[in-house]
């Protein structure tokens, strides 16, 4: 399948194709204002999570490549309709296959889902999300 | 025979009288001959001239003449109109009738037979008689005197033939019967359906006529009708003509032009013809024998109303032995058309000659006026010139007796002068030459006596100056040798000085060119400074570039930024729209592709820029150290051209003394070489001296001797200042004596 | 495949490979042998990509954000339709089942079956497939007028179609091309009664002349019908 691919700390990884909205370029004023909170897509208020700081405790660069990726969301009452991951080094796109068991090739990206990505309190929100990041075969 | 001067001069005055007088008869003769032909001219001239007047006067007879028988001509014409008229309409009858017609040109008959002719109905006959009247024509003669003619076309070639005429025969008949042919001028132009006018000779006259032709009622000619007047009714017009006068010896004369016959066109000639004998025809010019007459007579039938002259020689062919003289005679002539004469008049020059007679002799008396003239002159002048030739030989002889007298040795010559003209300047010249002389000679001698007195003491004071010199000799040779030292001495420090000269010389030259190198250096220096200065503004115009195209690389770096998220995007989307989507990830695909091209340009220029950022850099420095290098070596430059120049000038400051050093010594140097030169002189001198004072002894002897000779020579000459001063004479024997 | 880490990446960046050894070098680098261009390499991708890794210009993120805002303006649904004469008429069929457009080739007439509105069999890409005359079929009234084309030079083509029912081909004038239409501009076909009102689907305006959209359903049925018997 088609995967959007990022950094996360030094490892690259891929988010299945489908659950992507667009790739959109990363807000600015985060080098002052710290971490982005959210941002306004189309008049809509879109929260925004950065992996990067998730990851490794250390906000996301401000390199060109860091750049939101939007998933979708189903619509549910209180909820906005997108999600915005804040990531470094979103520059590519790709085939990826489903992740082996016992690794893959070094310097491969692997597939990882929304649910392994996002925090359990933001997961909750989302029930039909696990089931749609569950990568299909 | 020897020419004397006076010969001399006699024969150029003879010649120069006798020339001119050549020329004049020269010219005489020449002249005379220019002038008998101008009178020739003038002679011909007016006797042309009368000639040409007189015809013109008979020319002006004819025509009155001529005038007067056509209105006749023309008032019978009228007449025979009338009469025909009367007579009636003219027919042709059914009846004939039969002729013996005669040719009247060839006077052959031939019968034949021809329609009648009528007048009026009336049968005109045959009538050839004069008893019988014929109509018309009788009372033509009756009423105007006239001859008239009815003639009838016989044939188509148009032959006509006279049916009724009172014209005469020499039979007393009338000459009916007779025909023109058809080849006349006259029948031709009849046909033609003109009226012929012009003279006509009919049967043994000359008749001033007209032919009309006869027409029938269709138009065609039938017939002629003729009228003529009779052109001499008289021998009044010839009588006239005969009258003319032409000379003392000339005469008139007529002919035919183009109908005469072939035997003589004369008609006619006045009395007074000297060849009363012969007929004019034959007449032939005397020098070349040709025919007077009959070609000045076509040259006037040509030009008719025109006065032709002819200019012929004549003489007397009766005479037997040919000694008759030569006539000139001018023939006139003038054609009349309408009666075809020539009427003409020759005149003999026999009055003119009498003015040529005199002519002659008037040229015979002058010639002999100036021969005689010329004679007369020549003797007189004979006569002049001897004498004058006498005067100016006379005093050119006696100055050359006095020349002689002088070579001789004789100075004591009277010379009387002449005059003031050559020959006198000439005697007055040779007197100034004999005082000048005798001046010389008195001068020489003296001097001579004087030149022995002084040669003798000069001999004594030598012998004086011999000793002396000796003495002289001795001293001189010590000073010599002191001198040499000096100069020795002298002679080495120069040479040294010389050396330490050169050296100092070679020092500055040196310093010289090591300066005007570091000179050279320095400037170069200066140029290279200069130089790195431009290099380095480039150097930083590079960078300011570099930095310009850092600025674009901005921009496109976000144009490669925006790309590759649209190929992103894209991508996407294609995805979604599964197989519908298909041709979207090709496009989708190429935008990445193209993100990525334009992304490593970017980094490709970037990298570029660095380098030529570094290089700007590491070559500015470059510049830099070099630059100060540059200018530290073009500072040490300078400091060593200064030094240089300092030691330069030091130099330059020696040389002078070293100089002035120098020539003192040379100086001295110089000074003891002439001091030995002077002495070495003066030694040389003493001897010369003292060799020069024994020359001088023989020289004194060989001195009376020449003057003794000059005396004996001076002797010889007899001077008249020797009687003026009482000097005694020394007479010496002479080859010659004064004269 | 190796994918070279992000360091060796932008240690090759500074390199340029593609420049020194590569298509536009003395091309003796060996994974040219695998991708036949550099532009197919990942080397050169990485390096690309590794331009993104400088940092984003303030004023540039602020231009995007701006742009990012703008409500998304609502996209009107649109037709993609394939647009062709015949006569005086300019027809357009849904993109969708236009499979080629040839040049006009010579018809095998089927004796016994040839008529009017079948012309016959004609040889498209190799294989037999049934051609129709759609002017016939459609009842189209002979050109009275001199048609008005739209391009400079008028080529008659050959279109060949495929819907879910039927296959067929048949002769045009002229053909200008697929062009998206707004559906929602659509304006109702001419209800005249005429044969050519019954396929219509609708009308739109295309260059200010009228393209009566057919509906291919209806035609491949119609077509399919004629064969039948």
């Amino acid at each position: 399948m088609l995967a959007v691919l990022f950094n996360l700390g030094d490892q690259r990884r891929g988010l299945a194709s489908a659950v992507v909205e667009r790739v959109v370029p990363a807000p600015p004023g985060r080098a002052i204002a710290g971490a982005a909170v959210s941002i306004d897509y189309r008049g809509q208020s879109v929260p925004v999570l950065d992996l990067a700081l998730r990851a490794t405790g250390r906000p996301a660069s401000s390199h060109l490549s860091t750049r939101i990726i939007l998933v979708r969301h189903p619509d549910s009452p209180g909820a906005s309709r997108f999600l915005g991951l804040l990531a470094e080094g979103v520059n590519e796109v790709r085939h990826l296959s489903a992740p082996v068991p016992g690794g893959s090739a070094a310097n491969e990206a692997q597939l990882i889902t929304l649910a392994e990505l996002l925090p359990a309190d933001w997961l909750a929100q989302w029930p039909e999300v696990e089931a749609m990041a569950k990568p299909s075969p | 025979m020897k020419l004397l001067l006076r010969h001399k001069v006699t024969g150029l005055a003879l010649i120069s009288a006798l020339t001119p007088v050549l020329a004049l008869l020269l010219l005489l003769v020449w002249q005379e001959r220019d002038i008998r032909s101008v009178v020739e001219g003038q002679f011909q001239e007016r006797v042309r001239g009368e000639l040409g007047a007189e015809l013109r006067g008979l020319y002006g007879m004819l025509e009155t003449a001529n005038g007067l028988l056509q209105s006749k001509v023309d008032s019978s014409l009228n007449v025979a109109h009338e009469q025909l008229d009367r007579a009636g309409a003219l027919s042709f009858g059914p009846e004939t009738a039969s002729w013996d017609a005669v040719n009247q040109n060839t006077l052959e008959s031939q019968r034949l037979t021809v329609p009648q002719m009528k007048l009026g109905g009336r049968w005109l006959g045959q009538n050839t008689d004069f008893v019988t009247p014929s109509p018309v024509v009788d009372q033509v003669k009756q009423l105007m005197g006239g001859t008239c003619t009815i003639f009838q076309r016989i044939n188509d070639a148009g032959d006509m033939l006279r049916v009724a005429t009172n014209v005469e025969k020499l039979d007393g008949k009338r000459a009916t019967g007779t025909f023109l042919p058809a080849t006349s001028p006259v029948v031709q132009a009849v046909l033609a359906g003109q009226t012929f006018r012009g003279p006509a000779y009919v049967v043994n006259a000359w008749y001033v006529s007209a032919y009309e032709p006869l027409r029938d009622a269709a138009g065609r000619v039938v017939g002629m009708l003729y009228v003529g007047v009779k052109q001499e009714a008289d021998t009044t017009l010839r009588e006239a003509i005969a009258k003319t006068k032409v000379g003392q010896t000339g005469y008139v004369w007529v002919a035919l032009g183009k109908n005469a016959n072939n035997l003589s066109p004369f008609i006619m000639h006045g009395g007074g013809a000297p060849t009363a004998g012969l007929t004019l025809n034959a007449v032939k010019d005397a020098n070349d024998g040709q025919p007077v007459f009959p070609p000045l007579i076509d040259e006037a039938i040509k030009t008719p109303g025109e006065v032709k002259f002819a200019t012929r020689v004549w003489r007397d062919p009766k005479d037997p032995a040919g000694d008759s003289t030569y006539y000139n005679k001018e023939v006139a002539a003038l054609y009349y058309p309408p009666w075809d004469w020539v009427i003409g008049l020759t005149a003999y020059d026999v009055d003119s000659h009498a003015v040529r007679d005199q002519l002659s002799r008037e040229f015979s008396q002058l010639r002999l006026v100036v021969a005689a003239g010329a004679l007369g002159i020549l003797i007189a002048i004979g006569f002049v010139s001897a004498f004058l030739g006498g005067m100016i030989a006379r005093p050119i002889t006696l100055a050359t007796g006095v020349a002689r007298q002088i070579a001789d040795g004789d100075l004591t010559a009277d010379i009387i002068g002449h005059g003031d003209d050559e020959t006198g300047l000439l005697l007055a010249a040779n007197r100034d030459m004999v005082t000048s002389l005798n001046r010389l000679l008195g001068q020489v001698k003296r001097s001579s006596i004087q030149l022995i007195s002084t040669a003798d003491e000069i001999s004594a004071g030598a012998k004086v100056q011999e000793t002396t010199v000796q003495d002289f000799g001795a001293s001189t040779t010590q000073i010599a040798a002191a001198v040499q030292q000096i100069s020795a001495t002298a002679q080495e420090l120069v040479a040294t000085m010389a050396g330490v000269s050169d050296l100092a010389q070679n020092a500055a030259a040196l310093a010289e060119t090591g300066g005007r190198q570091l000179d050279g250096m320095k400037g170069s220096m200066h140029n290279l400074e200069a130089s790195t200065a431009s290099i380095s503004q480039k150097l930083s115009t590079i960078s300011d570039k570099a930095r310009a195209i850092t600025g674009v690389v901005t921009t496109i770096t976000k144009v490669a930024d925006q790309t590759n998220l649209l190929s992103l995007n894209a991508a996407i989307e294609a995805e979604k729209a599964g197989e519908y989507g298909l041709g979207f990830g090709v496009v989708a695909r190429e935008i990445r592709r193209l993100a990525d091209q334009t992304a490593v340009s970017v980094l490709d220029i970037e990298h570029m820029v660095r380098e030529m950022q570094a290089a700007v850099s590491a070559g500015v420095l470059e510049m830099e150290k070099f630059s100060g290098e540059v200018r530290s070596g073009a500072g040490e430059v300078g400091s060593l051209g200064g030094r240089i120049s300092a030691i330069l000038e030091q130099v330059r400051s020696l040389l002078p003394r070293f100089g002035q050093v120098k020539d003192g010594i040379s100086a001295q140097s110089q000074g003891a070489k002439q001091i030995n030169a002077a002495m070495v002189n003066l030694t040389g001198g003493a001897q010369r001296t003292a060799d020069s004072l024994r020359e001088f002894d023989r020289a004194v002897a060989h001195l009376h001797a020449a003057v003794e000779a000059l005396r004996q020579e001076i002797a010889r000459f007899k001077v008249s200042e020797d009687r003026s001063t009482g000097l005694t004479r020394i007479i010496f024997p002479s080859q010659k004596g004064p004269r | 495949m190796t994918v070279p880490s992000p360091t060796a990446i932008a240690t090759l960046a500074l390199d340029s490979c593609w420049r020194r050894i590569g298509v536009w070098g003395d091309q003796s680098c060996p994974e040219l042998a695998e991708h036949t261009h550099c532009g197919n390499c990942p080397i050169y991708r990485g390096a690309g990509r590794s331009l993104l890794e400088r940092d984003a210009p303030e004023d540039y993120l602020r231009d995007c954000a701006k742009a990012l805002r703008h409500p998304m303006t609502p996209r009107e649904e649109s037709i993609s339709a394939f647009v062709f004469r015949l006569g005086p008429r300019w027809l357009a069929l849904p993109a969708r089942v236009i499979v080629s457009v040839s040049e006009l080739r010579p018809l095998h007439r089927v004796p016994h079956r040839s008529g009017k509105i079948f012309a016959g069999l004609v040889n498209i890409a190799g294989e037999l497939q049934l051609a129709f005359n759609l002017p016939a079929l459609l009842e189209l009234p002979a050109a009275a007028s001199l048609a008005v084309s739209l391009s400079a030079q008028i080529y008659p083509r050959l279109v060949f179609c495929r819907s879910a029912s039927q296959a067929f081909a048949f002769a045009t004038d002229e053909v200008y091309g697929p062009t998206a239409f707004t559906l929602a501009r659509m304006l109702p076909a001419p209800g005249d009664g005429s044969v050519l009102a019954t396929f219509s689907r609708g009308q739109f305006m295309f260059n200010r002349r009228p393209v009566r959209l057919l509906d291919e359903e209806l035609l491949a049925h119609a077509v399919g019908r004629q064969t039948e018997g």
